[in-house]
């Protein structure tokens, strides 16, 4: 329940490029922000220099304006008052399921009676109370997951930070796990800072997500924006498929929209832009439709189509020189392996972004 | 000194019974690991644990035992009319006789690194080459063999280090034998002359020291080249199959650890259980008062057994209890200190025993600063030396324990606000536990034989075990020498059941028949 700041932070490892490379960020108290991107992106590492497993090269770190790590001073870890959940969980073995969500409360002093009642609590909260007396080894992975969460929350710490916590886990229980995170976020109200690879995931749980790339946040923004205003070639490329295509910008049209030549296409499209401007356009999916007349379309080859339950997704090359392949999905199966395409929307890239 | 015949015949035996040595223990631990662990031949664990028996032996014990099997008087070899005639000298107090013993007392370093090698072998190396349509026996010469060049030539550097340190053996055979080696030239000066020739000896003990040192720089070059391929958790090898051949193969090599490590130990206890040397074992000439005089005899004895097992539950203890910190450091926290620290640990056990002697004494003959009083002639320096000789086996099993834990337990405890000696107490210490507990125990069963050190450390009132069996054999009392080595075997091989038992609890490859 806590504003965390980070200003500048970086964080190299011998002589490689900067794992954490300058990045700036602010956390809302009771905000679940979830930490997005590629493997070596720097998520990890981000959120072990927040928890302080790291320190910073330079650059600031603050809790509700307490400084956690500065020039040439972090605080460790355990004088952080933070809570984690790991990816592997990390619950010790040879401590009871009790034993392990104890374990801090022990450590922390808490009076014995007031310790008892906040780790029945804990346990009742993600329904294994009567596993109290379980050593680890003898749950499952979900009940893992659970009794991790139940140690992190019995601490009641300021913020909480989840380190892939679902990557161990099949695709059944991930769903379920995701519906009870959003809940105990809700009713706790404290902050989750949360990594993963998994863009789904991010979209589901965050209030907000910060795509990184190469140690750099590419963009923090509401999922929402994300996938329809990306702020950058990878942000669109790694957020739903998207395709980049290149544009000249015809004109300005009606409030947030530019009229673009795509393709030899007129086509209305988001965004901002002026005349005789070369952009670049992100196309998802759902942007794209078959074309209803031959008027506004272009025409594409079907590369390949998938069934994916419920819809198709074709794979289509534009007959365009260079042109790259596009994705959409239809309720139809193809007929024939030639189509025309109507393109409908899409999302101008900012200017900075080549 | 340098000049000096006797130093150059004990330098050329060195080499010569070493090198030899080497050969049968690359051969026999090469041959037992590929058949442990490529085929399915049937009770496994116990082939390799008797296998590596005389490992768990002392040198000099197996010495004695073998020296009982094959000599004019031995039980086994009169029974089948193949022993040497009465009035002859044993056929083993000779160069081979000693390169056979160490040979087959080292080859458990050679079936180690091999083993180590073969399970870092990728399972899908050979299941790529039986798609392809390689006969096992291809994928032996053509895929095995090549991978495991460099931990065979690793074990063989170590083999050879063991044996050009290796004392018990020599002193027991090489003495009578008048087959002089470095290790018992210097321990006969040192004996005959006391510490007057220590410049001397310390010349002599550098030479071993030298030799020691090119050997492991071999290993260490070569461990280099191969630890990287070593894959975690890649899956087992899966065996090939004997077929027809199964049962035959079984048979051979029960037959082969029959005569290597079961036969010497039945020729020790058929030695104790008759009245005086040259008595043939009968029903009419059986007795039990050697091992009444061995557990209840002369004061010295029971003197030894106490001061034994004093000195070795003192190294157990300290040695598990100092290695958790120092493994930790290690392993969690890689500084230089760490190095520096592991590098000290490791020395002193390369070193071979007869030299760490020769330092300890020259470290330690000069009274301490501050206190004023030497350690020397008392039981502080067989302490001092005995800690030196085995921490590293102590050290091991807990440093593969820490390697092989999930790091995220301790930082779980450090969000959890617990500060370095919390989290060493609550959370390494109790999954380390056993690991510890292996290391003290290994120290305790190296340390409760030990006779290396002992030999040149030892004096009237601190006798050890290790020693009092040597000077038996030495005053003739071969039959009390040998019960004397049953019942330490026996504590041995106690122990080494208890270890079995731990197994479930720690790291593989700790208990090493159970690699």
């Amino acid at each position: 329940m806590a504003r965390l700041t980070l200003r500048g932070v970086t964080r190299r490892f011998g002589t490689a490029p900067a794992a954490v490379d300058n990045v700036s960020l602010e956390v809302a108290e009771r905000e679940f922000l979830a930490l997005l991107g590629p493997s070596g992106c720097g998520k990890t590492t981000l959120l072990r220099l927040i928890a302080g497993f790291e320190a910073p090269d330079s650059g600031e770190i603050t809790i509700a304006g307490e400084t956690m790590a500065g020039p040439g001073f972090s605080l460790p870890p355990e004088d952080r008052h933070l809570g984690m959940v790991f990816q592997s969980y990390a619950l010790w073995p040879h401590m009871t399921v009790e034993e392990n969500v104890a374990f801090a409360l022990s450590i922390r002093r808490v009076p014995k009676a007031d310790a008892a009642t906040r780790v029945a609590e804990a346990l009742e909260r993600v329904g294994l109370a009567e596993r109290a007396k379980s050593r680890p080894a003898q749950l499952s992975g979900g009940q893992r997951q659970r009794v991790a969460l139940a140690r992190c929350l019995a601490m009641r710490p300021r913020i909480v930070l989840l380190d892939e916590p679902l990557a161990n886990l099949d695709a059944h229980l991930r769903e379920t796990m995701l519906t009870e995170f959003r809940r105990f976020h809700r009713e706790l109200g404290t902050t989750f800072i949360y990594v993963t690879h998994d863009q789904a995931e991010a979209m589901a749980l965050a209030d907000r997500v910060a795509v990184m790339n190469a140690g750099r946040i590419e963009q923090v923004a509401a999922p929402e924006t994300l996938w329809r205003e990306s702020a950058s070639p990878m942000v669109a490329r790694f957020i739903g498929a998207g395709t980049l295509v290149p544009v000249d910008i015809l004109g300005p049209a009606d409030e947030g929209h530019v009229m673009a030549n795509l393709w030899g296409l007129r086509t209305r499209l988001r965004g901002h832009g002026h005349h005789a401007e070369q952009r670049t356009a992100v196309l998802r999916p759902k942007d794209v439709a078959l074309a209803a007349t031959d008027g506004d379309a272009v025409a594409c080859r079907v590369i390949d189509s998938v069934y994916q339950g419920g819809a198709w997704r074709l794979i289509l090359r534009p007959d365009v020189p260079n042109a790259p392949l596009l994705t959409l999905d239809t309720d139809r199966p193809p007929g024939g392996d030639q189509l025309r395409l109507a393109i409908n929307d899409g999302w101008v890239l900012p200017e900075a972004a080549a | 000194m340098w000049s000096s015949r006797a130093t150059r015949r004990a330098l050329a035996n060195t080499l010569e019974a070493s090198s030899i040595s080497t050969l049968i223990s690359v051969a026999l631990g090469t041959g037992m690991a590929l058949l442990t662990a490529l085929t399915d031949l049937r009770g496994r664990i116990a082939m390799v644990f008797v296998f590596l028996l005389p490992w768990l032996i002392p040198p000099q014990i197996s010495a004695m035992a073998w020296a009982e099997l094959a000599g004019p008087g031995s039980p086994i070899l009169k029974s089948i009319g193949i022993a040497p005639p009465p009035g002859t000298t044993n056929p083993l107090y000779s160069g081979w006789g000693i390169a056979l013993v160490m040979g087959v007392e080292h080859a458990t370093l050679a079936y180690l690194t091999v083993r180590a090698g073969l399970a870092g072998l990728p399972r899908d190396l050979i299941e790529a080459a039986r798609i392809g349509g390689a006969t096992p026996l291809a994928i032996v010469r053509w895929i095995i063999l090549p991978v495991l060049r460099a931990p065979l030539l690793a074990g063989a550097a170590l083999a050879f280090v063991s044996a050009i340190g290796n004392f018990g053996v020599p002193a027991l055979l090489g003495i009578p034998g008048r087959y002089s080696m470095l290790t018992t030239l210097i321990y006969q000066r040192l004996n005959g002359f006391g510490p007057k020739v220590l410049g001397e000896v310390a010349a002599l003990a550098i030479i071993l020291a030298l030799l020691a040192a090119l050997g492991l720089a071999a290993r260490a070059f070569l461990a280099r080249s191969y630890s990287a391929r070593v894959e975690r958790g890649s899956a087992p090898l899966e065996p090939f199959r004997l077929g027809a051949a199964r049962l035959p193969t079984e048979i051979a090599v029960w037959t082969l650890l029959a005569i290597l490590s079961i036969l010497p130990l039945c020729s020790l206890i058929a030695a104790a259980l008759v009245p005086a040397v040259g008595v043939t074992l009968s029903p009419d000439t059986v007795t039990f008062s050697n091992f009444a005089y061995a557990l209840f005899g002369p004061a010295s004895i029971q003197r030894a057994f106490l001061n034994s097992f004093l000195l070795a539950s003192m190294a157990a203890i300290i040695c598990a209890t100092a290695a958790l910190p120092l493994a930790w450091l290690m392993v969690f926290r890689q500084s230089r200190l760490a190095r520096v620290l592991d590098l000290l640990a490791d020395a002193p056990y390369a070193v071979p025993g007869i030299v760490l002697a020769i330092g300890v004494i020259l470290v330690f003959l000069r009274p301490l600063p501050l206190i004023g009083l030497s350690l020397y002639g008392t039981m502080g320096i067989l302490l001092v030396a005995y800690l030196a000789r085995v921490y590293a086996l102590a050290l091991r099993p807990v440093v593969a324990g820490l390697e092989t834990m999930d790091r995220s337990y301790e930082e779980a405890a450090q969000i959890a606000g617990a500060r370095l000696g919390t989290r060493l107490r609550r959370v390494i210490l109790p999954l380390a536990a056993p690991a510890a507990a292996a290391g003290g125990l290994m120290v305790f069963m190296t340390a409760f034989n030990e006779l290396t050190v002992s030999a040149l450390l030892w004096s009237t009132g601190n006798e050890t075990l290790g020693v009092i069996v040597f000077q038996l054999h030495y005053e003739g009392n071969s039959p009390a020498a040998a019960a004397l080595a049953v019942v330490t075997v026996a504590v041995t091989l106690g122990l080494a059941l208890v270890f079995d038992r731990l197994a479930r609890r720690l790291p593989v490859g700790v208990v090493p028949w159970r690699a």
